[in-house]
């Protein structure tokens, strides 16, 4: 574990420690560190709509259980077990609801579109289209290492794995999208 | 153009971490030095960066969020009861006294094994007096048949009428548990002459 990663689990320890003792700014500060992180997250996972809605009840319910959050893990991490759980309930009543498929390999370069995205430059765009073609696991865990930078052990614990199969899922994730791009150019 | 491979799968392992600024100073110098005579590495590098940009999305509204957070002491008390940490040990202690209870009451003396005990202390002749047999009888049928039956020393001693006769009393007892047994029907006593398979 690098001394940053150290530091950021320090700096989340901190501020889960000042708001147990009431300071409501320290639960801001973690919002404001983890939000965009989990807001990704759920994109990339394929949720089309109310995203904020989705981080919103993450932290509610990370707070209201937060005796329950081992420090063995990144706080992160936590909240990304969390959000997929709650990604995986939306599903599941979305599903009850109107008889809608689960999102399943392919569906997922449809739901990019959705993203707001910033920057849509050609090579973005290709990417992105690459990611899509990948099985969901590979998607998990090539984008947790990319965008988030999580270690593997970290990666694992989100996606219920081992860090070696993750490992091995993003050195496969990394060659498809290589080949993919290399049969575009 | 074919992108390809850095031999070195260490320092590409390090590259999503150099990408996302995680390296410490020691590893991000170490990526630097290497990158600078590395095609490979810097075109996955540039490959990495276009993954960022593709999934970025709109920063989210911290204070909107904050403002529907629970207070520490709001958490605490919407706690589920059975989370709590007294209530979970009062669980665990109440379940092992329950579980002592069950197995002292399973291990007492039972029906079957009063008859054991019983046929355990037999004479060293194997003949049981007619009072041990019929406690024998008496505990193979449950302890509450609705009819006694008692013979003299053991079956082997019965002619094929007294067994008839036995067994016709068994049949008689319809099974029904009965909390008061009725008295004796007819002792079946064996005969002096002709015994069985004689």
């Amino acid at each position: 574990v690098s001394p940053e990663i150290n530091d950021d689990r320090a700096v989340d320890t901190a501020l889960i420690k000042r708001w147990k003792e009431g300071d409501q700014l320290a639960a801001t500060m973690i919002v404001e560190r983890h939000a965009t992180a989990l807001a990704r997250f759920a994109a990339s996972s394929g949720v089309r709509e109310r995203i904020d809605e989705l981080v919103q009840d993450t932290f509610v319910r990370a707070f209201n259980s937060i005796d329950s959050f081992r420090a063995d893990s990144a706080l992160r991490t936590w909240l990304f077990t969390i959000l997929k759980r709650l990604i995986l309930d939306r599903r599941r009543a979305e599903k009850r609801q109107s008889g809608m498929v689960e999102l399943e390999e392919g569906h997922a370069v449809q739901a990019y579109s959705a993203l707001d995205s910033i920057v849509a430059d050609e090579t973005a765009m290709r990417v992105r289209n690459a990611v899509g073609t990948l099985s969901p696991m590979q998607r998990e865990v090539f984008l947790l290492r990319v965008t988030d930078g999580m270690a593997y052990s970290e990666i694992a614990k989100v996606v219920g794995s081992t860090e070696g199969a993750c490992r091995v899922h993003y050195h496969n994730a990394m060659r498809s999208i290589k080949e993919m791009l290399s049969d575009d150019a | 153009v074919t992108m390809r491979d850095c031999p070195d799968g260490a320092l590409r392992d390090l590259l999503p971490l150099y990408v996302s600024g995680q390296l410490g100073d020691a590893d991000h110098a170490r990526v630097e030095a290497h990158v600078q005579g590395c095609a490979d590495c810097t075109a996955e590098i540039e490959l990495l960066r276009a993954t960022v940009r593709a999934f970025e999305v709109k920063p989210i509204d911290a204070a909107t969020i904050s403002a529907k957070l629970p207070t520490a002491r709001s958490a605490r008390r919407a706690r589920p009861f059975h989370s709590q940490p007294l209530w979970r040990v009062a669980a665990v202690i109440t379940f092992m006294i329950a579980g002592t209870a069950t197995m002292m009451v399973v291990r007492q003396p039972s029906a079957g094994s009063l008859m054991l005990d019983t046929l355990a202390t037999l004479p060293a002749d194997g003949r049981p007096t007619p009072a041990e047999t019929t406690i024998a009888a008496n505990t193979l049928s449950g302890q509450h048949a609705t009819s006694t039956i008692s013979f003299g020393n053991n079956l082997s001693d019965l002619t094929d009428a007294q067994l008839e006769a036995l067994l016709a009393s068994l049949d008689r007892m319809d099974g029904t548990v009965s909390a008061d047994p009725v008295a004796l029907v007819t002792p079946i006593v064996p005969e002096a002459s002709g015994r069985r398979n004689q």
